[in-house]
């Protein structure tokens, strides 16, 4: 290895460092405020002999703004935790993961009477369970949601393979969205619809995009306003694991 | 019956207020008693520095980010200590990463709670540490 891959390697592993770093200090430090508003609001509430309907309103704001917060830092942690956590990458059967992601929607997926079909599915693709199946259901999960209201959600998976990689495709008769909006709609928190129209997080596609990465491929889409979105989640070589003593002799820090 | 006395470690006053509030509503009588710091954590599970009266917890509430000496350190004395080691240990922390988790297990925490946000929840970690530890579970004898 020359000199100039070392440095790189070094400054990666750094950074690496520092984004774990900081999420930490988000978790630790973001959450205590959160509880303590929460909290002592709660308490405040339960001692006032009687709350008018605007005071029980308030509390509500209070209870429901706290919350929120609460799962946007969820969203962050879990991001985070993606490039930290240690990831096992075996063969698995897709078919059985897309069931099981199925299993966990089944809620979302008999209120909105999705209708789910499959395609045809490689025997072995190669992939970290936990987060393959995350990024299923974030996918799977948008193609329920995002749909104009009282359309029944048509949606097709199916996944090929070519040479290392596997592609698979999450197809919806939903609302789609401009082309050029899909780069905003993978960044992490941001949402393309105001509040009240859909009820999502703004956190499924950036999910499913790092996802794709970590396994060495990519997050793409061909969607257009009205017609459906084919969702192309490519699952590549996964990115070398580096065992946590490796990078810390990496980083020349004595354990 | 006599009262259960519980060590809770923490340092975060608006945690404690909390966590006061909710074992105030707990059926189990008990007696909370609170160190600010690392430091008066050891001093009261020594029984040193006027605390030579003090009586030996029943069960210990940790948090791990600690002014002194931090929570891992403490947790790692009293399951080094003999006439310590037995005493349940609940680590009550706002941490979620994997490696204070895994650290707190290895070095023989009893559970691990993450801190929750919602005071209903927190009544609820109260009042199943109640139920668990001073209903369901026999607890070593003590000298």
């Amino acid at each position: 290895m020359n000199d100039d891959t070392q440095d790189w390697e070094k400054r990666y592993y750094e950074l690496e460092k520092e984004f774990e770093e900081f999420a930490y200090v988000v978790s630790h430090d973001f959450y205590a405020p959160l509880r303590h508003i929460s909290g002592f609001t709660q308490i405040l509430m339960g001692e006032l002999p009687e709350l008018s309907e605007q005071q029980k309103l308030y509390e509500e704001m209070i209870i429901g703004s706290v919350k929120e917060a609460e799962l946007s830092l969820d969203a962050i942690l879990e991001y985070s935790r993606m490039n930290t956590d240690e990831k096992y990458f075996i063969d698995l059967d897709l078919s059985k993961i897309i069931e099981s992601v199925q299993k966990k929607l089944r809620p979302h997926i008999e209120e909105s009477d999705a209708q789910i079909t499959l395609g045809d599915m490689p025997e072995k693709t190669l992939a970290d369970e936990k987060l393959l199946t995350r990024a299923l259901y974030c996918l799977l999960d948008n193609a329920i949601t995002y749909q104009p209201e009282g359309q029944t959600p048509l949606i097709h998976i199916s996944a090929t393979q070519k040479g290392d990689k596997t592609i698979i495709c999450i197809e919806d008769n939903g609302i789609g969205m401009k082309p050029e909006s899909v780069p905003k709609a993978m960044i992490i928190l941001r949402r393309l619809h105001g509040d009240d129209a859909y009820k999502g997080r703004g956190v499924g596609m950036s999910f499913a995009k790092k996802v794709a990465e970590i396994h060495g491929g990519i997050l793409s889409y061909e969607t257009e306003p009205g017609k459906g979105t084919k969702a192309y989640l490519e699952l590549g070589k996964p990115l070398p694991q580096v065992s946590e003593k490796e990078k810390r002799s990496r980083l020349q820090i004595n354990p | 019956m006599k009262p259960v006395e519980i060590l809770l470690v923490e340092d975060n006053p608006a945690d404690v207020l909390l966590a006061k509030h909710a074992f105030e509503k707990s059926k189990i009588i008990n007696n909370l008693h609170v160190a600010e710091d690392g430091e008066k954590a050891m001093d009261f599970l020594f029984k040193k520095n006027g605390n030579e009266s003090v009586p030996t917890p029943d069960l210990i509430m940790l948090d791990l980010n600690l002014p002194k000496i931090d929570g891992h350190t403490i947790l790692e004395t009293i399951k080094n200590t003999e006439k310590l080691r037995r005493i349940p240990i609940v680590i009550m922390s706002g941490s979620h990463a994997q490696s204070d988790i895994a650290k707190s297990y290895d070095l023989h925490a009893n559970c691990y709670i993450v801190k929750p946000v919602n005071l209903s929840k927190l009544s609820e970690v109260t009042k199943t540490l109640d139920n668990f530890w001073f209903s369901m579970v026999t607890l070593p004898p003590k000298d």
